[in-house]
């Protein structure tokens, strides 16, 4: 639990593997620097990592130090993602979900990876992350990388997507998380948009569409999905980020989602090991509306109801967990013992990650 | 300039009568000639020519849109032949509607546009 009573969850981590021998493709270089150039413009000065320090290994033993003795993070929901286009396990691997999950129990949630175009394969996926490893989300992307090319994912593909909707209810999962607004690598900016979500998310009302990296561009298209769909989710993925360095912009990003979709499907999220996650969530505790932007654009406040909702209970409601009966599961675990006190050194969990050879 | 042809501007005046079918389906039904439907009317002699740009290649209701005019026209006492034509050569575009068919429309429009702030929904002030 938090310093102030608050209980916060991560609603992304990542268990990154940026290492050379990962790389697939040249272009997955690139993407390294770049996430660390990202990396070094969200992060302050005590928590700012150098490339070779970011450009890691990350494992799930780590990972659990970073959120959980590191940090005011008291659940985090692990992504594992498709990205075998650019890196040979995915770049987030879904093995290092299931660990992550397996040695932190009541502290964690899992979302497997889905490709869509790997068609009857996906499809098998889906299945098995319901009735086997009982995720609780899958996560999708929008496009995929192919010799130069960009392969579309549209989620209102009613060939393609819906059947995998379809399934994935079948199997009892809920959530379907979407990667959007942030281009990654050299693929068509176009199919970051939000325009294919209107009607998946019409056409599938039992499942909840999460947009991860909600405002990081076409904030407005997602303040009125949000608005126009209960079933929409905003994930702050990054977003969430912009807290540290760019304060105005984050609050013109949380002030507009609020504005047209109330306060109730924003979901607070860092993406660590993308950032340490600490300064972000002491920077929210802190963060106000500034007064020129709810008088000049009509912004609602955060009030510390809201911030409450933002930073845990909107992403309990939606896995469906209860804050008192977590709290009781968590209560004297080795991670409560273990920051009793204070919280450990920021990145003292680096120690355990493999870094490239020298 | 030869004077109007009092049929064709009869025929004109049954054709603002005509309601589009699609349109019956919504809120606001609208005229074919408020929808911009009709490209032309003429006459030669004995037949009266309509022809008419459909707003989709497909429309399965252009029968029974020529069946009204051909059975208005002739009530309305014209005794020769009546030809609806399905002008191909053109598309139909929203721009051709006329000012009272949008302004019919526009309400609709708005409804369905229409994107309430949070707050409003929610009851709260400000």
């Amino acid at each position: 639990m938090s310093h102030q009573g608050t209980f916060v969850v991560d609603a992304v981590v990542h268990a990154y593997n940026w290492l050379p021998d990962n790389y697939r493709v040249p272009l997955a270089k690139d993407f390294a620097e770049a996430s660390h150039r990202l990396h070094s413009r969200m992060s302050d000065d005590r928590h700012r990592l150098s490339q070779d320090d970011y450009l890691v290994d990350w494992q799930p033993g780590p990972l659990a130090e970073l959120m959980f003795a590191e940090s005011d993070t008291d659940f985090a929901i692990y992504h594992a993602v498709p990205l075998d286009d650019y890196y040979h396990d995915g770049l987030i691997s879904l093995a290092k979900g299931i660990e992550f999950r397996a040695e932190n129990p009541h502290r964690t949630a899992l979302y497997g990876n889905v490709n869509p175009l790997d068609g009857e394969r996906a499809l098998a996926d889906i299945e098995r992350y319901g009735t086997e490893l009982k995720v609780d989300g899958i996560k999708f992307y929008p496009v995929r990388y192919h010799s130069g090319n960009s392969l579309q994912i549209a989620f209102d593909d009613r060939k393609l997507l819906f059947p995998m909707f379809e399934r994935a209810l079948e199997v009892g999962i809920r959530t379907v998380a979407v990667h959007k607004a942030i281009p990654f690598g050299r693929t068509a900016q176009a199919y970051y948009r939000l325009d294919d979500i209107d009607e998946a998310a019409a056409a599938f009302p039992d499942l909840n569409f999460e947009i991860v990296h909600a405002g990081m561009a076409f904030t407005e298209e997602t303040a009125f999905l949000l608005a126009r769909y209960p079933n929409v989710w905003a994930n702050l993925e990054v977003t969430s980020t912009l807290i540290v360095n760019q304060p105005r912009r984050f609050a013109e990003v949380l002030g507009q989602l609020m504005y047209w979709g109330g306060p109730d499907r924003i979901l607070f999220a860092t993406g660590a090991h993308f950032v340490h996650p600490q300064p972000v969530i002491e920077a929210f505790h802190e963060f106000e509306i500034p007064a020129d932007m709810v008088e000049g654009y009509g912004f609602p406040q955060l009030t510390p109801e809201v911030k409450e909702k933002i930073l845990g209970l909107n992403a309990l409601r939606l896995l469906g967990l209860d804050v008192e009966e977590l709290r009781a599961a968590q209560a004297g675990d080795r991670w409560e013992q273990r920051k009793a006190d204070r919280l450990e050194e920021p990145w003292t969990a680096q120690a355990g990650v493999r870094r490239a050879a020298a | 300039m030869s004077a109007p042809d009092p049929w064709v501007e009869r025929v004109r005046a049954e054709l603002a009568d005509v309601i589009d079918p699609c349109s019956c389906l919504t809120p606001t039904p609208v005229s074919i000639v408020d929808l911009g439907l009709v490209r032309d009317v003429r006459r030669d002699g004995d037949r009266i020519a309509v022809h008419l740009c459909m707003t989709d290649p497909m429309c399965m209701y252009f029968v029974d849109i020529a069946s009204e005019i051909q059975r208005r026209v002739a009530e309305a006492g014209w005794d020769g032949e009546v030809a609806v034509e399905w002008d191909t050569d053109a598309d139909w575009e929203p721009a051709r509607m006329t000012a009272a068919g949008r302004a019919a429309r526009q309400p609709a429009r708005d409804r369905l546009l229409q994107i309430e702030p949070y707050a409003a929904r929610a009851g709260a002030s400000g």
